[in-house]
């Protein structure tokens, strides 16, 4: 799989060098593409997914490189806007920008070589619709996430999932169905894996807000003022006098008081904000295995792509849940 | 899930019998399956989660004017 993934890479760097006019900004998009995309040389990095699921399904994985390629590019213009959005970019903003559009767009090029890779019209149109649909699901959902930011007026939980959805799940769950489509998989085995990398996605997502707050660089999202699970939790199970107490911490620390996104913190995990967590993505993880149980895989391929979804969230592992195999 | 996050509100107040809650069975088995993580004070499962959680994103190292492909 390593070959395959180093195909992808190469495949998306002649893109680049094929269609962009040489330049500066050329130079820029290969040299960000190669830089991001060498993190991801793991076999089993979900930037391969629509490879891996080819390869479990048909053996074979090379109709999916053209997939593997856009949504590589997908996902890094997202993180480059994501970047932008949240003021994280290290880059010009102008940069930036024009940097991740050029990316999205080399992303449809890719999807255009589909035909090239034996994949029929009808196929490649069906791949090309449903990137569309998802990418402006995610744009839908970022922007219901901003307005509730701007107002700083959480969701309640399911609201948070039908965001966490719409931004991350859909993207991912195109990824794991553009993969089955191109094996030629009848449609009920599309919706499985629709819902596998749906499930996926939302995992990654309840891993994201998690480790804005809890992770290795503090409460980065209380200090941005980002509405994450576990503020949405907190806000939602707080008695008045608590979320009272709680959304003036979130306000102080929104506006970069360091103290208040401590003290902040340490109220949303009073209120029991990690079990939740925990719960919501042992619910996810479970729902992605039911989805995998119903594909006709061999045990190998199934645990790799069980081994992707317990990379994210490798505490649910030990919590002692088994798949059926 | 807005029925999941009360549930464990409860739990985290020292509800513990998971069987009175009213749960789906995907929500009542995921309670029992990380039974014993939830039982931790927020202190002890903090520490624990720290290295069970791993970021999604993959840094994107930022590009400099004078960054050239052969360098």
């Amino acid at each position: 799989m390593a070959g395959k993934a180093s195909i992808a890479s190469e495949c998306v760097a002649k893109i680049i060098h094929e269609v962009v006019p040489e330049g500066k900004y050329q130079n820029q998009m290969q040299l960000t593409a190669h830089r991001y995309l060498d993190q991801s040389q793991d076999e089993l990095s979900s930037g391969f997914l629509p490879t891996i699921i080819c390869s479990a399904i048909s053996g074979e994985s090379e109709k999916a490189i053209p997939i593997t390629a856009a949504w590589q590019l997908i996902q890094l213009a997202a993180k480059l806007i994501d970047d932008i959005e949240d003021g994280d970019t290290t880059q010009r903003i102008a940069d930036a920008t024009n940097l991740a559009t050029g990316f999205l767009f080399t992303a449809y090029v890719a999807l255009d070589q589909l035909i090239d890779y034996g994949v029929s019209l009808e196929q490649s149109h069906r791949v090309k619709v449903g990137l569309n649909q998802a990418c402006l699901l995610a744009c839908a959902g970022q922007d219901v996430e901003f307005q509730a930011r701007y107002a700083l007026d959480p969701p309640d939980p399911d609201g948070w999932l039908e965001i966490a959805r719409w931004k991350s799940g859909k993207l991912f769950a195109w990824a794991c169905q553009a993969g089955g489509i191109v094996a030629d998989v009848d449609e009920t085995i599309q919706t499985d894996l629709w819902e596998y990398g749906l499930r996926l996605g939302t995992l990654v997502q309840i891993a994201d807000d998690f480790n804005g707050i809890w992770g290795p660089a503090g409460e980065i999202d209380l200090l941005n003022g980002q509405l994450t699970l576990p503020v949405i939790y907190a806000c939602y199970v707080a008695n008045s006098m608590e979320k009272k107490a709680l959304d003036t911490l979130i306000r102080s620390a929104a506006q970069g008081n360091r103290q208040a996104a401590i003290n902040a913190r340490q109220k949303i995990s009073a209120l029991g904000a990690q079990k939740f967590i925990l719960a919501v993505a042992f619910t996810q993880r479970t729902g992605a295995i039911e989805a995998l149980n119903h594909i006709p895989l061999s045990l190998s391929a199934q645990r790799r792509l069980v081994v992707i979804l317990d990379r994210i969230f490798p505490a649910l592992v030990k919590g002692g849940t088994t798949f059926h195999g | 899930m807005n029925q999941l996050a009360t549930m464990i509100q409860k739990i985290n107040e020292g509800k513990w019998d998971l069987e009175d809650l009213r749960l789906s069975t995907t929500e009542r088995t995921a309670l029992h399956a990380i039974d014993d993580l939830i039982r931790l004070s927020p202190q002890d499962l903090a520490v624990i989660l720290s290295h069970q959680v791993n970021p999604s994103e993959w840094i994107v190292p930022p590009v400099q004017p004078q960054d050239d492909l052969q360098t």
